[in-house]
């Protein structure tokens, strides 16, 4: 019986399949554990467009986890990125300067966050860990000082047009594409699988390390976006805790900790409607929100000792 | 005449399955006590098969084990070693962050414990003394294993597995990661374990290593069982036919003397590293293949590094003269025509958890675009599977993981990644090691055509009779300076070389 569940276990149709049986599995659930208010339209509502904005940013930053490298600043970029759109569209009143405004941002703060990493010669993990810091810092003191909104007008117009949709889908495509039918995806893969080897096959590994941010703040800005277009505003409590459950989502939608050629551009995707729905079904059978990301956390740990192989490479890589 | 010494373990119908493949077809084979057991075949054979499955890597299909007169079924790796069967792996089986000390010890580090501590300094001198019992005495067992070369990491699983009581050492094709040196002292070390009684199983391709140090060996082919030989009918022709299952020609070197042109293709000059080289010059010709010698840490394999842009040269350069470029990074290198075949094949020439498919089409995807930005599926699996065939790479399908196929399947797929992008000039850093006969003769055959086709081979190697045989030229390098050039000659012999190594 041990032997057939560990074959079960270490099978490659197994690891592919694990998240949308985790998310068949929590839908019935739900299903029965909120005597099926979670399957009517609002509940369906609230987990699409919460799916939505953290499977977009998740898509962004499985680039950095493909590359080998982890990314704890996602949450606090996209929400930065909202702010500073706002403010764009408030001084210039045009849409497309508060969508460039966003997504110039969000790539930005990737990208110095990336080079920070490169010139002062730290790990990933640990700029990404001081950058989540400086960026919750930045939302508190320009949510202090000024109010952030747009008109609502503008963000339910944009809305009903399903623009956020648009973009989504726009995007996910995108990132398929580059993901897995150019070099630079492929490039940026083996930089996850083996740097060493990558740098003996002529890829920069530097170089695809710092594309994969910003192709992960690209993520960001269009995230930031969605928050702006679903909400008009960014309050304080905007974007809390999307830091970990962007981590949470890439995970649990199938992505290997390690990155390389088993990773899944769909694994933000589907991470991100597993945490959807822990999300809505939790709240839905009046589990205190705190306890949400304790039963998150343990849904974490479950799906890594299922999913992933141990692993002697480390989530740190060194820039080469 | 049938020795009548008594068995340590006897395996009898041993069959083992991955899949469809049969790695093992109802093998008997047998380990007298207190004896040298060689044990032999080509990749792909079933040696390390048969080998995991009494150490308890894999639990056999079929068949029965004994194992000092008992019945033997091993739990798992661990359990046969602290029942007494230690394996030397053939790749690295050390861990980079820890001390030579942790190495040598982890898994039974309560031995150390002293309350809820552990006894550090015990520790290390405890493993000092495990180093000076194999010969090992300039290692320090306080530094971290990163620091140490392949060799000394090799020498550190060494006093590992014969340290405490083991009855039976599988020695799994660790020489070739050793120099003559590191050899004499396993050798040294296996005798002296034989002579205290227990038995040695040295798996290797070098028939004449296995000629000098085995009691008798045993032959593997295709997963059977094909014969085994008491040391006093040893017979090299007769080995290597029991191994390939047909003749073999003896000499599978080249047999030209075409030389090459004048072109100079690759130049370094006068280049100096943070590590070994100093004040270097060479110059790589336009067909030529350039061998270059010595011990093991004379600088040859940083020279191949630094040819290739990967090892930082602090003054001088390497040039491509007739591109006019200068070689900066491995990146530059490829893109004008340059590949690099590492010494450390799973660590470095390949991403050994990945398929086939993305090694050998990781140097391609400039050539497989469509429209100037997308890799096109169906160019690639041509690309590959080209690759594939040429080589007779054994495996079920390009999608297999790398680690999955023999070290000789590896080492092919290590060479077509380069073969299959057309790479002008190729570096190749002891591209033999580790592989058998039959392999090693498609290696030399494929080096040769490549020679005829106008292409320039670097061939950093530390077996001289690979060096002889195969180059137009030989570089010995001994402490990062270029001590001896040898033109290739029918008299050039090793012992003429050896002098300008040492």
């Amino acid at each position: 019986m041990k032997e057939k569940w560990l074959r079960i276990k270490n099978s490659r149709t197994f690891h592919n399949l694990l998240p949308i049986i985790t998310f068949i599995v929590l839908a019935m659930a739900f299903a029965i554990g909120t005597g099926g208010r979670i399957i009517n339209k609002a509940s369906i509502n609230t987990i699409v467009n919460q799916a939505m904005l953290l499977g977009i940013i998740s898509t962004g930053a499985v680039f950095v986890f493909a590359s080998g490298n982890v990314n704890i600043a996602m949450g606090g970029t996209t929400v930065v990125s909202a702010i500073v759109a706002c403010l764009a569209y408030n001084a210039t009143e045009s849409i497309a300067v508060m969508f460039l405004t966003s997504v110039a941002v969000g790539i930005g703060i990737m990208g110095v966050a990336c080079m920070a990493s490169v010139i002062f010669k730290v790990g990933f993990m640990i700029s990404t860990m001081i950058f989540m810091t400086i960026l919750a810092s930045v939302q508190v003191w320009m949510l202090n000082i000024r109010t952030v909104s747009i008109p609502f007008a503008v963000s339910s117009g944009l809305s009903k047009a399903n623009v956020p949709i648009l973009i989504w889908i726009a995007f996910f495509l995108f990132c398929t594409v580059i993901f897995q039918n150019t070099k630079i995806g492929r490039s940026i893969r083996m930089v996850g699988e083996n740097p060493i080897n990558a740098l003996q096959t002529g890829i920069s590994v530097k170089k695809h390390v710092i594309i994969a941010h910003l192709l992960a703040g690209l993520g960001a800005g269009l995230g930031g976006l969605i928050i702006l277009m679903r909400s008009s505003s960014v309050t304080e409590s905007t974007g809390a805790g999307a830091n970990m459950d962007v981590m949470l989502a890439i995970v649990l939608g199938g992505m290997p900790v390690t990155g390389g050629y088993k990773s899944k551009i769909y694994a933000g995707l589907i991470g991100a409607l597993i945490i959807s729905i822990l999300n809505t079904g939790c709240l839905l059978m009046g589990v205190d929100a705190m306890f949400i990301q304790a039963v998150k956390g343990v849904f974490f740990i479950i799906l890594i000792f299922m999913a992933n192989k141990r692993s002697s490479t480390l989530l740190v890589r060194e820039i080469l | 005449m049938k020795s009548k010494k008594e068995i340590v373990l006897r395996c009898k119908n041993i069959s083992k399955n991955f899949g469809p493949t049969q790695a093992l077809k109802s093998v008997d084979f047998e380990v007298e006590k207190g004896t040298v057991h060689g044990l032999i075949g080509e990749n792909g054979s079933g040696k390390s098969t048969l080998t995991s499955v009494f150490a308890g890597i894999y639990k056999p299909d079929g068949g029965e084990m004994t194992f000092l007169g008992e019945e033997w079924k091993p739990d798992n790796a661990l359990w046969a070693e602290e029942h007494g069967i230690r394996i030397v792996v053939q790749e690295s089986g050390t861990i980079d962050s820890m001390t030579v000390a942790e190495n040598l010890f982890l898994g039974k580090e309560s031995q150390f414990r002293k309350g809820i501590l552990i006894n550090k300094a015990a520790m290390q001198r405890e493993a000092q003394k495990a180093l000076d019992a194999i010969g090992v005495t300039d290692l320090t067992a306080s530094v971290r294993t990163s620091s140490l070369d392949m060799q000394e990491r090799k020498l550190v699983e060494i006093a590992k597995a014969v340290y405490g009581d083991v009855k039976l050492l599988v020695v799994d094709e660790t020489t070739t990661a050793l120099s003559g040196e590191g050899r004499k002292l396993l050798y040294q070390v296996i005798r002296r374990l034989a002579d205290n009684g227990a038995s040695i199983l040295l798996i290797t391709h070098d028939v004449a290593e296995l000629m000098e140090q085995c009691d008798r060996t045993t032959v593997l082919r295709d997963g059977e069982l094909v014969g085994t030989v008491e040391k006093e009918e040893f017979n090299e022709a007769i080995i290597r036919q029991m191994m390939i299952g047909r003749e073999i020609n003896g000499n599978y070197y080249r047999n030209d003397n075409d030389g090459y042109e004048d072109e100079v293709v690759l130049k370094a000059e006068n280049i100096t590293t943070s590590k070994t080289l100093m004040n270097f010059s060479l110059e790589l010709h336009k067909g030529e293949i350039l061998g270059i010698g010595g011990l093991s840490h004379c600088g040859m394999h940083i020279l191949g590094k630094a040819l290739y842009g990967e090892e930082l040269i602090l003054n001088g350069k390497v040039t491509l003269p007739q591109k006019q470029v200068t070689i900066t990074s491995t990146m530059v290198a490829v893109k004008n025509g340059v590949g690099y075949i590492s010494k450390e094949r799973d660590a470095e020439s390949l991403s050994i958890h990945a398929p086939i498919y993305e090694n050998i089409s990781s140097t391609g995807y400039e050539l497989n675009k469509v429209w100037k930005i997308f890799v096109s599926k169906k160019k690639e699996r041509a690309y590959v599977n080209r690759q594939i065939e040429k080589f007779s790479i054994k495996c079920q399908s390009p999608d297999q993981e790398v680690n999955n196929l023999s070290g000789g399947n590896k080492q092919k797929v290590a060479f077509g990644k380069w073969v299959a992008c057309d790479a002008d000039i190729l570096i190749m850093d002891c591209p033999t090691r580790g592989v058998d006969i039959g392999v090693k003769a498609t290696m030399y055959q494929l080096i040769s055509e490549m020679k005829k086709q106008g292409k320039s081979i670097v061939l950093i190697s530390e077996e001289l009779p690979e060096l002889i045989g195969m180059s137009d030229r030989i570089l010995i390098l001994k402490d990062g300076i270029k001590t001896g050039e040898f033109l290739r000659t029918n008299g050039l012999t090793e012992q003429k070389i050896i002098n300008y190594m040492i």
